[in-house]
């Protein structure tokens, strides 16, 4: 398989950033500061280096909070689309959705993480970068991405992503193992080849099975072929749910932190993903 | 003026047009003006179709979109069904009336075999049976939904499928259709609207395009190419690969003989591609791009 880093052509190696063997990788923030406090405490007993795929913002409550906690603790973030339009003050979370029903629950989550972000932490989101490229111990080539290698808020499904796609996209990108968020439910692929596919879930809200806790994921790269682990997260979600009341956030999103299932922007589902929910 | 070219960027969707033009209906906005009898193009045996999923494969596709005319018209559509959902997520594009018990639970078992989804759009132009009837056919409203609820019975969640002839959605015909599906025994009821393409029987209907109907350059650099199919779409008929499946009737939208020969760019000269450009990609599932401005 194709972990030798040297690869005609890819310029980009040299500017990779060489990591240790246990990364832990986690995205979809949506301004849960709770899981994401969880996520630092647990994380550094797991894996030496911890990174950020993108979106800060969303439903949760404080934007402020989340933003505040990455920069202090120095957290290397991708950019998701969220992060960019809040950065550009664009008038959308360019999610992707293409449902009106699902654009609607967006644009009432966008408009209070829009209100509710400084402007010193906008102008922060509209510079972090769309991909971070990094270098496992055995020249592994690692790509962290917000939605996929070509387009920061293309949804990778387990379901609509066939491992022939998926070899595309990772020779297009010239990786051996990418690692994407976005969609909000964790899944991963090995390749026939042996390279993997990862989508780490989202701490933000839980991954629509009926359970309070949210992922991440470590990538494992101390054997020969790299594994990712992934990893359940339990927080407060009581007080988050009750800090969301007390801000006025929409009740179909506050019940999807009690519950667990997915209440809202639920037709950009694939059928598989869908019917695994109750709603 | 010269029509700006689509460029390609890579097979996502392959298109097959697996029962050809060959429909059961005979409805009055159909852009390829299939129906009873048109024998245009042959149905695609259950051999050829593996062979264009072998050449999809090698081409790195995301999703394969069974249409036609109807494909339930095709004897072995079930099982080219299992064939593709053994590699690929698939979605089927039909009008439901020939969902029989048997044929559903063959899907079903297929689907529920497979890591991808199988995806099922039932046409339905109206919530109330004189609209869609009027649009699809005397007796097939009736068809139609019991279609769906075959689905439903068999744990499948299939998206009801209409065509609109506004412009915009409105949230009231979208509670329409969900009141209605709910009534019929449909749990989570899944609606999406399409729109309505001036070419093949609607031309004869609508009046067809004007001139001034056309994606110039300017809209084209202004949007971008990301959200038309034929950016990341093509194709496969028993009579060559095509560009869309809203221009299988059209001279033009023909590219060639074989998949890879139509991996180039399109020229966007024909009034349905101002249709495709101002509603986004037809059918398409995923979400369609959202480009910067």
């Amino acid at each position: 398989m194709g972990m030798d880093a040297r690869h005609p052509g890819d310029g980009s190696v040299s500017k990779q950033r060489e990591v240790s063997a246990l990364v832990a990788l986690f995205g979809g923030v949506y301004n849960n500061y709770l899981a994401l406090s969880a996520l630092l405490g647990d994380a550094p007993s797991r894996a030496s280096e911890i990174f950020c795929l993108g979106d800060v913002g969303a439903f949760g409550p404080h934007p402020d909070q989340s933003v505040e906690i990455l920069r202090e603790a120095r957290v290397p973030i991708v950019q998701g689309n969220y992060d960019r339009s809040v950065g550009m003050r664009r008038g959308d979370c360019a999610c992707g959705y293409t449902d009106p029903r699902d654009n609607h629950f967006a644009a009432l989550s966008y408009a209070y993480t829009f209100r509710n972000t400084s402007e010193r932490n906008k102008d922060f989101l509209a510079t972090l970068p769309e991909e971070i490229r990094l270098r496992g111990p055995r020249g592994e080539r690692v790509l962290l991405c917000h939605g996929s290698p070509r387009r920061q808020n293309e949804f990778l499904w387990e379901s609509l992503s066939p491992d022939p796609f998926l070899s595309r996209l990772l020779d297009e990108a010239r990786c051996d193992v990418l690692a994407v968020t976005h969609t909000g439910i964790p899944w991963k692929r090995r390749l026939p080849d042996g390279r993997i596919v990862v989508n780490v879930g989202a701490i933000g809200r839980p991954a629509n099975d009926g359970q309070t806790h949210v992922w991440y994921a470590v990538l494992d790269m101390t054997a020969k072929t790299p594994e990712a682990i992934f990893v359940p997260l339990r927080y407060d979600h009581e007080r988050l749910a009750s800090e969301m009341r007390a801000e006025g956030i929409a009740e179909p999103f506050v019940r999807t932190i009690e519950t667990g299932w997915w209440t809202t922007c639920l037709e950009i589902l694939p059928a598989k993903e869908r019917a695994r929910g109750v709603h | 003026m010269a029509a700006p070219n689509c460029p390609f960027r890579g097979l996502d969707s392959l298109w097959i047009q697996v029962s050809g033009l060959s429909c059961n209906l005979r409805c009055a906005h159909c852009f390829n003006a299939s129906g009873p009898g048109n024998r245009e193009m042959p149905v695609l045996s259950r051999a050829e179709v593996r062979t264009l999923l072998d050449e999809a494969a090698a081409a790195g596709v995301r999703d394969v979109v069974f249409t036609g005319g109807e494909p339930f018209l095709h004897p072995e559509m079930a099982e080219i069904t299992g064939d593709a959902l053994g590699r690929f997520p698939a979605t089927l594009l039909t009008n439901g009336t020939l969902l029989t018990d048997r044929i559903v639970e063959r899907l079903a078992n297929a689907a529920r075999y497979s890591r991808y989804s199988l995806e099922i759009r039932v046409s339905l132009d109206a919530p109330s049976e004189g609209g869609n009837d009027r649009i699809r056919g005397k007796g097939s409203y009736g068809k139609a939904l019991a279609g769906v609820a075959r689905l439903e019975k068999a744990g499948f969640l299939p998206i009801v499928t209409a065509v609109r002839f506004g412009e915009e959605d409105t949230p009231a015909e979208l509670e329409e259709f969900e009141r209605l599906l709910v009534a019929r025994g449909i749990r989570r009821p899944r609606v999406k609207f399409l729109p309505a393409f001036r070419v093949g029987r609607e031309k004869e209907r609508s009046g067809g395009y004007g001139e001034d109907d056309r994606v110039t350059p300017e809209m084209l650099e202004l949007l971008g190419p990301e959200h038309l199919l034929c950016s990341t779409a093509r194709v496969a008929t028993s009579r060559g690969v095509w560009v869309c499946p809203i221009l299988v009737n059209e001279p033009g939208g023909r590219m060639g003989d074989t998949l890879e020969e139509t991996f180039r760019p399109f020229p966007l000269a024909y009034g349905a591609c101002a249709t495709c450009f101002r509603h986004g990609a037809v059918c398409a599932n995923a979400a369609t791009a959202v480009r910067e401005e």
